[in-house]
């Protein structure tokens, strides 16, 4: 699947090209028509979502804009995730495109530039909800000022520590760790607890797992991670050699199952909820995935930490909605983004569901006042930040990337830490450069 | 006392079965994974024998989107179609270049068998993009047609080499008899040739059946995609590409299920087939 999904990737910029000949003329419809969270002509629109995503939510979302427009219901085919860029490409290329699409948002830069996405921004222009909409999917849904989309869906990272482990451990389960050489304590106490617990979880073969939950431990404590550009410099400040120490140092010290060392993000999800493990980065997701598995765990959930004490950040994920070039469709899509940030299906359907909303300015309603644990999580949305390069897979998300060679280097071998980093920083400038 | 030839018969089949059992136990895994309750399946270590059976996983599945009969109806529907697309085109194809004196015949053969040595991913693109022209994307019998192009040079080496091989006798028998060329290849060619016949088809239903790029490709809505497509999406089922190993084990279980069976009813044929068309 991973070969699949290299694949996939190489051939977006031959797939585009190839697009840029034949793809068709936007969309006949007016861009002058005002949105509403309606449907403005009848018959079915079309969607693509990516497996692997947040898909209960998106499942809600669709649902609700059937219940209120039985005249145009959407319908939502989902794509295996490692293939969806490809497809996408492909579509485009050949004219086949759903009306709108879900996309990893890490993704979307890419795809703007190559002029593949509906422009949008004289349709939303104005739009009282985007001055609220999450600040992460608006940066990645800008390219060259001009508007590409509007959130879908937000997964934010947290730590999350396991309160009935740090109770049988002597640690106070109302005070979870502020910082990193405070995490690390705390993590040997747990360990000390013997058995099959570890004091923390670390995903060693799983690059996405990482900067979601190991990129923030970095962003905290100063570092910058990723290339944006040609001559953009990857991998700056202390933080970047302190949080790899950081890590190397738990592994070492024991504080993680020898088991992780292979995790490639498979059984990430469902790592937290085993309760055999004392704190973990991982995502807002886990709240409701965790209470499923084991329903009779104590847990918090706190911002990620970074060297000092009081510093955190966090990964601001999840998808974007778009309009694929060729959409017929465009006026109606723009109603269904209009749907998606209206108040009543940011309380009624995300915050209903423990989801986060996609806006700041609805995070205070009755379903969150309810959940502690979701308030905290949300906290991560004023911290959070999402990488925008035009490499993120080569970089970052890739098997094969220099982002988890290091890491792996970092965690795993006595390697020398300025060689370990100075080689992913090379080959981050190198990718970039092409881009 | 065992004799020498005994003991050796005995090594080989020593040898055979610890093979086969090498080559069986990710399927066994795979079925008994199948049958563990959902938190055991994702257990971490594995366990190798299921401490309970449930068959949660196989309840999921039945459910999963538009429901597990939509994709094996799919897959079944497209591999029937390829089969029939393939033996419509190769019999006679194969007939016409093993008997009729076409000019350059040898050549193109030569030139036809070369489509097997095409890397398939790189035909995909053009194509998908020929097949978006003439409206047969997202069609099971775009699909079909799809897996039948793959299927082609492999079907018409294995019967052309094997009418070739018929006895020129008898069809002038049947010439003298007063059979024309369409009698001469059902009665004359094709009894014969029923093991590479049957080859050709077991071929192009394993093809059609386990496919899944194209399939992929070609399909753009989830109520026409196949088994193979939906599998693809079952293992990244949860967020962050997580996997619900029960209900991926129990896809795994049951797409197996008709290419065993199907190789159970027509391997007395399989391997006479595929020696008829490795000589000429």
């Amino acid at each position: 699947m991973r070969i699949r999904q290299r694949v996939a990737l190489l051939t977006v910029a031959v797939l585009l090209g190839a697009a840029g000949c034949s793809q068709e003329a936007e969309a006949p419809e007016s861009t002058a028509v005002a949105a509403t969270t309606g449907c403005a002509s009848s018959g079915e629109l079309t969607m693509w979502e990516r497996s692997g995503g947040n898909k209960d939510m998106v499942d809600m979302l669709v649902a609700a804009w059937n219940a209120k427009n039985p005249d145009c219901k959407v319908a939502l085919t989902y794509i295996p995730h490692t293939e969806m860029v490809g497809k996408i490409a492909q579509g485009i290329a050949s004219g086949q495109v759903p009306d709108l699409m879900g996309m990893d948002l890490i993704y979307a830069p890419q795809f703007e530039k190559a002029g593949q996405l509906v422009d949008l921004t004289d349709r939303l222009t104005g739009w009282p909800e985007l001055t609220t909409a999450s600040k992460g999917h608006m940066t990645v849904a800008t390219f060259e000022d001009r508007l590409y989309g509007v959130p879908l869906y937000a997964d934010v990272s947290a730590l999350f520590y396991n309160k009935d482990l740090f109770t049988k451990a002597g640690l106070d389960p109302a005070k979870p760790p502020t910082s990193l050489p405070e995490l690390r304590a705390y993590a040997d106490k747990i360990t000390a607890l013997g058995g099959d617990v570890k004091g923390y979880y670390l995903p060693g073969n799983c690059a996405g797992c990482n900067i979601f939950t190991v990129g923030p431990l970095m962003w905290a404590s100063g570092a910058k991670i990723e290339a944006a550009g040609p001559g953009d410099e990857p991998l700056v400040g202390d933080g970047v050699k302190q949080v790899l120490q950081f890590e190397r140092d738990m592994v070492k010290a024991g504080n993680v199952h020898d088991g992780d060392r292979t995790e490639n993000g498979e059984t990430f999800h469902l790592q937290f909820g085993s309760g055999k493990v004392g704190m973990m980065g991982t995502g807002n997701f886990n709240i409701t995935l965790a209470r499923q598995q084991n329903p009779s765990m104590q847990f918090g959930i706190t911002l990620l930490p970074g060297m000092t004490p009081n510093s955190s950040a966090s990964f601001i994920g999840g998808d974007l909605v778009v309009v694929p070039k060729g959409s017929k469709r465009v006026n109606d899509a723009v109603n269904f983004m209009k749907f998606l940030l209206s108040d009543d299906v940011q309380v009624e359907v995300y915050a209903k569901a423990l989801n986060l909303t996609t806006r700041a300015d609805m995070v205070d309603n009755k379903y969150f006042k309810e959940e502690p644990l979701v308030q905290d999580v949300a906290k991560a949305l004023t911290v959070g930040r999402t990488p925008y390069t035009l490499t993120f897979f080569e970089q970052i998300n890739s098997p094969q990337g220099p982002w988890l060679k290091m890491l792996q280097r970092a965690y795993y071998t006595d390697d020398n830490l300025d060689t370990v980093i100075a080689d992913a920083k090379k080959e981050m400038s190198d990718i970039a450069a092409k881009s | 006392m065992t004799t020498a030839p005994a003991r050796t018969g005995y090594l080989i089949a020593a040898a055979c079965l610890t093979i086969a059992t090498v080559m069986l136990l990710p399927l066994a895994y795979s079925m008994l994974a199948s049958i563990k309750p959902t938190a055991e399946a994702a257990a971490t270590p594995p366990t190798y024998l299921p401490h309970g059976v449930s068959l949660d996983s196989y309840r999921r599945l039945w459910d999963y989107q538009e429901g597990l009969l939509t994709y094996l109806g799919n897959s079944f529907g497209t591999a029937v179609l390829t089969i029939v697309l393939t033996l419509l085109l190769t019999v006679p194809a194969a007939y016409g270049l093993a008997r009729f004196p076409i000019p350059a015949r040898e050549p193109i053969f030569v030139v036809l068998l070369l489509a097997l040595i095409v890397p398939y991913q790189a035909l995909l693109t053009p194509m998908f993009l020929m097949f978006a022209k003439i409206g047969l994307t997202n069609s099971l019998l775009g699909l079909a047609v799809l897996h039948t192009t793959i299927q082609l040079p492999f079907s018409l080496y294995i019967l052309r080499n094997t009418f070739a091989a018929v006895p020129r006798e008898i069809e002038e028998a049947a010439v003298m008899d007063g059979a024309g060329s369409l009698q001469i290849l059902r009665r004359v060619f094709l009894p014969p040739t029923v093991p590479a016949v049957v080859t050709v088809t077991l071929f192009a239903f394993i093809t059609s059946w386990n496919e899944f790029l194209g399939a992929l490709v070609m399909m753009s809505s989830s109520a026409k995609f196949t088994l193979p497509v939906i599998l693809a999406t079952a293992r990244t089922e949860t967020s962050l590409g997580g996997t619900d190993w029960g209900m991926l084990q129990a896809g795994v279980t049951i797409s197996i299920i008709p290419c065993v069976l199907v190789y159970l009813l027509l391997q007395r044929y399989y391997m006479a087939g595929l020696m008829s068309g490795a000589v000429k």
